[in-house]
């Protein structure tokens, strides 16, 4: 494990000038938009798009088969992968959160511990879908089909939220009063069940992709 | 050390089915035509591949389930695969030593100066041999018990051949080790091998130590009417040719003492490859 998340922060430290441009863009924007939240979900989300880029330059000119020769087995690759992203997602989370507090400071608009702490929580679900998604997918079809099968699957989960909404009464599930409970909790509850329903779902998304890396060849 | 038994892997109109074993002290090498199998047999090795049917055991275990600690104990150069190219070497060695508790920092660095390799270039800008050359130094400095080697000397020219076969030796020279090599360029193995594996078709032909195929393995050049008197008990192959046949043999030294008038030629390993490949059974 150490020495894959030494190999994938290296391709990190590799990619500077990636690195540099979402930062960068990241501070431009704050300022541009007006929005002193900006940074935080949009650097959080790069960041963990990145882990994805590790996956294209281990399978790049069939490296996969040279990495899977060493001392490295599938099950320690794909949980590697999501304590990456995590990583990643953490820290930049971290250091956006604090930059936007000092933007806000500075411009004395604070927007309140409830809205600040809902944002947080928002950006935690939607990078575990985009995670929880992305990487089975880029791992069982290879980055370029796996685009693709992106789109595919954004479709579908698309199809099949609506389709619950739609049929909701007859699922016994009420979403609705869900919602409404989770708007009037504590927002610090609120972030705990969040985190609570993303740890379910990068749980599935591992298995998935474990299955799918027990599988294949090389 | 390492065992095959009856592998068996289908790739569309491709059947591997072989049966090998790689014994302690000794280099063995796998020689065949491009598409022969001997990729395949490497990959199924390190499990790569899943293959339909056999056992392979490492180290006296299924190599299905050596555990990652096990794995440190194996060195690998792939024909087909290599470190990633958005590395340089100063990450590599960083990376090796976290996966590696047995990494030779100090060899692999002297190693990289020896072949010229540089520290701060990225991967992808070597050369097929210099690319070559840095996987061979990785699979060395691990003090591994057992390489796989496929193609390690593709790419290089005869100095550095030369350098890593002599690597090779000394590698050898510690008890308990072994290598599987497979090389195009058969000299290599006639040099380092103490047998040798000829696989065509995913099939294993022929399997004989090195030393009996150079002493004992000939190649017969007779016209049709020699052909006609000739004795064909060891008589393995043969081969249409305008002055008449060429045969391969096994007991070169029998045809020398009965015939004297016939051209027995020793016959190069590629010689006798083609032979066994393109010739025809008696």
């Amino acid at each position: 494990m150490k020495g894959l998340l030494n190999k994938d922060f290296r391709l990190l430290m590799g990619q500077k000038q990636f690195f540099l441009t979402v930062v960068g863009l990241g501070i431009l924007f704050t300022f541009v938009n007006g929005d002193s939240l900006f940074a935080v979900p949009y650097v959080a989300m790069m960041m963990c798009m990145f882990t994805l880029s590790t996956i294209s330059y281990d399978e790049h000119d069939n490296g996969g088969a040279y990495l899977f020769s060493l001392p490295v087995t599938r099950k320690v690759y794909v949980a590697e992968k999501y304590i990456y992203g995590l990583l990643l997602f953490i820290a930049s989370l971290i250091v956006t959160s604090i930059f936007s507090i000092i933007v806000m400071a500075v411009k004395q608009a604070w927007i309140g511990n409830g809205e600040f702490i809902g944002v947080l929580g928002a950006e935690v679900l939607m990078v575990t879908l985009v995670l929880g998604v992305t990487i089975p997918s880029i791992l069982k079809f290879g980055p370029e089909k796996g685009r693709i099968a992106l789109m595919g699957i954004g479709l579908v989960i698309f199809i099949a939220i609506y389709a619950f909404y739609k049929f909701r009464w007859y699922t016994g599930i009420d979403i609705e009063q869900f919602l409404t409970d989770l708007s009037g909790m504590e927002p610090a509850v609120a972030v705990v069940v969040l985190c609570g329903i993303s740890l379910v779902i990068l749980a599935v998304s591992y298995m998935v992709s474990l299955h799918i890396m027990k599988k294949k060849e090389y | 050390m390492l065992e095959l038994k009856n592998v068996k892997k289908k790739y569309g109109n491709f059947e591997l089915d072989c049966s090998m074993s790689v014994r302690k002290g000794t280099v063995v090498g796998l020689i065949g035509a491009n598409g022969a199998g001997k990729s395949t047999i490497f990959k199924a090795i390190l499990n790569l591949i899943f293959r339909e049917g056999g056992e392979i055991t490492v180290f006296g275990k299924d190599a299905a389930t050596l555990t990652a600690k096990e794995k440190e104990k194996i060195g690998v150069v792939l024909a087909d695969s290599g470190v990633s190219g958005y590395l340089n070497v100063k990450d590599v060695i960083s990376i090796f030593a976290n996966l590696y508790s047995a990494f030779d920092r100090e060899g692999f660095v002297k190693g990289c100066e020896q072949f010229h390799i540089p520290m701060d270039k990225k991967i992808k800008e070597f050369s097929t041999g210099m690319k070559r050359k840095l996987q061979v130094l990785l699979a060395l400095t691990h003090d591994a018990d057992l390489l796989i080697l496929d193609e390690p000397t593709a790419g290089m020219d005869v100095i550095a051949r030369d350098e890593l076969l002599d690597m090779l030796r000394t590698y050898m020279e510690t008890e308990n080790r072994a290598i599987l090599i497979s090389s195009h360029i058969s000299s290599d193995l006639e040099g380092i091998c103490d047998e040798i594996y000829m696989i065509d078709q995913g099939k294993i032909l022929l399997h004989e130590e090195t030393d009996v195929l150079l002493d004992e393995y000939g190649v017969i050049k007779v016209t049709e009417e020699q052909y006609r008197d000739l004795e064909k008990e060891y008589i393995l192959r043969y081969k249409k040719e305008t002055y008449g046949y060429s045969l391969l043999t096994n007991q070169k030294q029998y045809y020398r003492e009965n015939y004297p008038q016939i051209v027995i030629e020793k016959g190069t390993i590629d010689e006798l490859i083609t032979m066994m490949i393109r010739g025809d059974r008696q």
